[in-house]
């Protein structure tokens, strides 16, 4: 065989085994929904925890019954959430760890987060 | 759009997943075991690390030279003067204004870092010890210096002790503490503080009695690989953690001052804990008398029940030690021979809780560093970046905290070691001193690994 031939041959190989790879891991990224709910009569109980794997694609549904903004720490996106609509924060977690998901409203008790974001590597 | 608010200060670490917990516990208790069985054959290494002119190597001493360290003092109280005009006169959101993270970040876990892995840098670049020592060379060029109040003996470092646990209290409990114009008005008070103390019993006697931040850094850098023999003499180059074992000047009250540093250190993870929460809560709801400042009596009441616990069981172990020793060493001389021995495990601790919020959070500065007032200014055209908050990922995070973790472990161990040796001729004698003190070491390198562990809350 030509030295030639035989390097295309393992090239090919190689591209392919490396394109199956790729699709393999970016199988593994995953569409995330999650729901949250802000109560005016306050944070619940304990803080829920939202757990994605990095570079999911994530959706945050928030609804609430007063006017609020809700904050992702971290990823820094904020948003405000109005009575009877519900907001939608869309992101790829591309960066792993904790993150507290919170309400800024007038209120100074609402003082725990509302849910933590945990993206696992 | 980006929200640039409140949020200052925040950690993004993943818990330490239960497997890594365990494989951590386990290296730790077994190098443990390794390093006393070995140091019951074959101690010649041991013995001669314990002399105190080995594994010290003389470097040049153009690093100490006059200009280099007045150069960095002008660059330092140049810092400290920007530093407070941000915090009185710039943007008061946290993150838009140069005083919080300067302080927090740049300096207070900058600067512990460069005292444990550098040197002491801190006191070169003290900018209150510098502009002292320059209104001094003023002054004296009129008349002579006045005579200096006389420093009781047995005051010690008590004064220390206490505005230690004050400045713990401003960094861990008090809500002012994100708040630029606070922040810079403790700067102020601080100088004052400071420069009188000064004034009043001598530079050199305030700083090392009762600034307690001389005293912190100073502490961290014993563990560096730099430092100077005799005092300010030549600068010299030893392996991590031998400066440890230099112990014959450590005073109760000193040894007093490291108990208190190193159960701080701790009781900032602890109070991140769910487990802490819990007990918040608890006493939130049993105890309504106190009204709106609950939270802050209630961790204040924490972080100095703390501290207390820390002294105890440090003092029992070092009349265990005592005791196991044949009484041959009083507790107290235990104690103050042994406690520079804990302080890799703190270090430790350090690199484990504070490495990612420092490349994290740290990363402000270069948005800072154009805009430090917040006024909307580009002056190096950095003002937009984002920190990147993946710049390191969870598992990096978690493989160098547990490397941190067993590394320092196993650093105070045998620093123990080669202590116990120094102190006693029996080797046996000087091993089975070990004994309580690897209890306490273990203990307390499981404490740092299962705070680590816990989801962080806010």
């Amino acid at each position: 065989m030509r030295a030639g031939r035989r390097f295309g041959y393992a090239g090919r190989t190689l591209l392919i085994a490396a394109l199956l790879g790729m699709a393999i891991a970016n199988a593994h990224a995953e569409d995330r929904v999650f729901a949250l709910e802000i109560h005016s009569e306050g944070p619940a109980a304990k803080p829920q925890v939202l757990a994605v794997r990095q570079n999911d694609k994530v959706v945050i549904r928030v609804s609430s019954d007063k006017p609020a903004q809700v904050h992702l720490h971290g990823y820094d996106i904020e948003s405000d959430v109005v009575p009877k609509v519900v907001t939608s924060l869309r992101f790829t977690a591309t960066a792993t760890g904790r993150f507290p998901i919170e309400i800024h409203s007038k209120d100074p008790l609402e003082q725990q987060p509302l849910a933590y974001l945990e993206v696992r590597p | 759009m980006p929200a640039y608010g409140h949020g200052f200060g925040l950690r993004y670490d993943l818990p330490l997943p239960l497997s890594l917990w365990i494989i951590g516990a386990a290296c730790a208790i077994v190098l443990s075991f390794l390093i006393i069985s070995i140091a019951v054959r074959a101690n010649a290494p041991a013995e001669a690390a314990a002399q105190p002119s080995v594994l010290r190597w003389q470097i040049d001493n153009g690093v100490t030279s006059a200009r280099i360290r007045l150069v960095a003092q002008l660059f330092a109280v140049a810092a400290l003067i920007l530093v407070v005009a941000a915090g009185i006169i710039g943007d008061q959101t946290p993150t838009r204004n140069l005083a919080p993270t300067a302080i927090w970040i740049a300096w207070w876990v900058g600067f512990s870092y460069l005292s444990a892995f550098v040197g002491n840098v801190w006191s070169v670049v003290n900018p209150w010890a510098a502009t002292f020592a320059w209104g001094e060379r003023i002054v004296s060029t009129w008349r002579a210096p006045s005579a200096t109040v006389k420093w009781p003996e047995s005051v010690g470092v008590w004064p220390g002790i206490a505005l230690f646990i004050a400045f713990a209290w401003l960094e861990l409990i008090w809500e002012g503490r994100s708040i630029p114009s606070k922040l810079a008005w403790l700067a102020i008070g601080f100088s004052v503080l400071t420069w009188t103390g000064m004034f009043i019993f001598g530079r050199i006697r305030w700083l090392t009695h009762a600034d307690p931040f001389a005293l912190a850094f100073g502490v961290l850098s014993k563990f560096a690989p730099t430092g100077y023999r005799g005092g300010q003499g030549t600068l010299i180059l030893r392996l991590p953690g031998v400066g440890l074992v230099d112990n014959e000047n450590i005073s109760p009250s000193l040894a007093v001052f490291v108990v208190v540093m190193l159960s701080t250190v701790t009781f900032d993870g602890l109070m991140a804990t769910p487990l802490w929460q819990r007990v918040e809560s608890a006493l939130y709801v049993a105890l309504p008398v106190f009204g709106h400042s609950r939270l802050a009596i209630i961790n204040t009441a924490g972080l100095l029940l703390f501290c207390l616990t820390f002294i105890a069981v440090y003092r029992l172990v070092a009349t265990l030690i005592a005791h196991a020793s044949g009484n041959r060493m009083t507790p107290d001389a235990a104690s103050r021979a042994f406690v520079l021995t804990l302080v890799p495990i703190a270090i430790a601790y350090l690199v484990a809780h504070y490495l990612s919020y420092f490349l994290i959070q740290g990363q402000l500065l270069i948005r800072l560093a154009s805009d430090p007032f917040g006024f909307g200014w580009n002056i190096f055209g950095t003002a937009h970046f984002r920190p990147d908050i993946g710049i390191v990922g969870a598992r990096f995070v978690w493989y160098t905290s547990l490397v941190a973790i067993v590394l320092g472990h196993v650093a105070a161990v045998s620093l123990a070691h080669i202590v116990a040796l120094r102190r006693f001729e029996d080797r046996r004698l000087a091993i089975r001193s070990q004994i309580p003190m690897l209890v306490l070491m273990i203990a307390y390198t499981m404490m740092s690994l299962w705070i680590i562990a816990q989801p962080i809350v806010e």
